[in-house]
């Protein structure tokens, strides 16, 4: 009869010669592995794997160096000769704006003198005629030709001063119509009050000797009867 | 568990938090405790037709504890730790065995017949004793995986049946009825070889 196994029995027997060691060879790798991982581990940082940051670094500069640099060359003979160009011809236009503003000048005397006489005929004929002098202003342009370059400049408003002429008596033209001071002598006389009007004309021309040049046709008779009784004198020219 | 067991086991986790700060002796007290159950372990579980991939599993657990020494914490004891890792291995093995339409289990009659032969003409002597401890390991080989793996794990790796489940991942229903299981299996196996011999050598006699 086969013998009867309780669970003790069958446990002990499995655990009473459970001897399997795995191999010495097997146990040699597993122990160096260990060793070799815990050896990673205290290994200091190598830096020698970071230095690659400082060469990318000079790498990328020279590369921007290597991009730019041709843009200097070709730049940099331009500014030299601008700037010898610009002395010269910062010289070259002083003496050339030097010249302009003497010849300017001697012009300007030549044309303010003339204006000079012209506004002294002004003078004379506003007194003869009594017309405004206008001043425009509009801002007018110099024209300025120097060695073949033509500088165009805006005239600063106070040197503007063009002269209307205010009158045409200004060039001895006849008045077609009476100037007012003279209008009330007029009507005086068409009133039949000669001595009013011969008073009035006198005081008018005692004023403003410059109107015996323009002296209207209804009272030339008795302007011309005034100088023959010596009531009134023409003025020296 | 035992004042000392416990111990042992406080021992086991200073260890490896010892070999995560760089001591390599202390893996290597750590091995040398741990390796003879977990080599027979994995042993069983893959049969003795099985016998270098069984050492390449071995090798493998170990080489997962080393990779994982700096990401150890004290949450279970280390050996349960130990013990996953070798059941997710031995796991991932029976898949693939499977796929490839092999099972670790089947032992052939002629194995068990040699076995039997081998020891037939000296079960009367003074290696009964082998004879036994021969048959109780190929019964072992015998019994389906999982109640292998729980039986192995209770008695080979001496962890309590909570540990186990742990372990395994299984209720604890589950691993006794397992366990229960496993133990009918090896006590019907030994009984019908033992007889087998015995009706053996009453027909060498």
């Amino acid at each position: 009869m086969s013998k009867q196994f309780n669970d003790d029995d069958i446990i002990k027997l499995y655990q009473h010669n459970t001897d399997d060691l795995p191999p010495r060879q097997l146990d040699e790798v597993i122990l160096a592995r260990a060793a070799q991982e815990v050896k990673v581990d205290e290994k200091p940082v190598n830096t020698k794997t970071n230095r690659w940051w400082p060469y990318s670094g000079i790498a990328a500069a020279m590369v921007a160096v290597v991009v730019l640099a041709p843009w200097q060359y070709d730049q940099a003979p331009v500014f030299v000769s601008i700037e010898s160009a610009d002395i010269n011809g910062i010289t070259q236009a002083h003496t050339a704006v030097n010249e302009a503003e003497l010849t300017i000048n001697k012009a300007r005397r030549k044309v303010f003198s003339d204006e000079q006489v012209i506004a002294h005929e002004t003078t004379q004929s506003i007194a003869a005629s009594g017309p405004q002098l206008e001043m425009t202003d509009q801002p007018q342009v110099e024209s300025i030709v120097v060695t073949g370059m033509t500088v165009e400049r805006a005239v600063p408003e106070h040197r503007v001063h063009t002269i209307k002429p205010a009158s045409s008596a200004l060039y001895g033209i006849a008045l077609s119509e009476p100037l007012p001071e003279f209008a009330k002598i007029i009507i005086k006389l068409g009133n039949n009050d000669q001595q009013g009007a011969e008073e009035e004309l006198i005081k008018l021309l005692e004023e403003k000797p410059e109107y015996h040049e323009g002296i209207p046709e209804p009272l030339e008779a008795v302007y011309q009867a005034l100088l023959k009784n010596g009531k009134l004198q023409r003025p020296l020219q | 568990m035992t004042q000392i067991a416990q111990q042992h086991a406080n021992m086991d986790e200073t260890l490896m938090l010892e070999y995560g700060k760089g001591n390599d002796t202390a893996f290597a007290e750590l091995y040398a405790r741990h390796k003879g159950p977990m080599y027979r372990y994995i042993c069983r579980q893959l049969g003795s037709k099985q016998h270098n991939k069984a050492q390449e599993l071995f090798q493998e657990v170990w080489v997962r504890v080393i990779d994982n020494r700096n990401n150890y914490t004290v949450e279970a004891k280390f050996t349960t730790w130990l013990y996953r890792i070798a059941h997710n291995l031995l796991i991932d093995e029976h898949r693939k065995n499977q796929v490839r339409g092999e099972h670790l289990t089947l032992v052939s009659d002629e194995q068990d017949e040699g076995i039997l032969a081998f020891h037939q003409g000296k079960q009367e002597g003074s290696v009964h004793n082998d004879f036994l401890q021969q048959a109780i390991k190929h019964c072992v080989e015998l019994l389906m995986p999982q109640q292998r793996e729980a039986f192995l794990l209770r008695h080979e790796a001496g962890f309590d049946p909570s540990q186990v489940c742990e372990i395994v991942g299984a209720k604890p229903e589950t691993v006794k009825t397992r366990l229960r299981y496993a133990m009918s299996q090896l006590r019907d196996c030994l009984q019908r070889k033992v007889g087998a011999t015995e009706v053996g050598g009453e027909r060498e006699i």
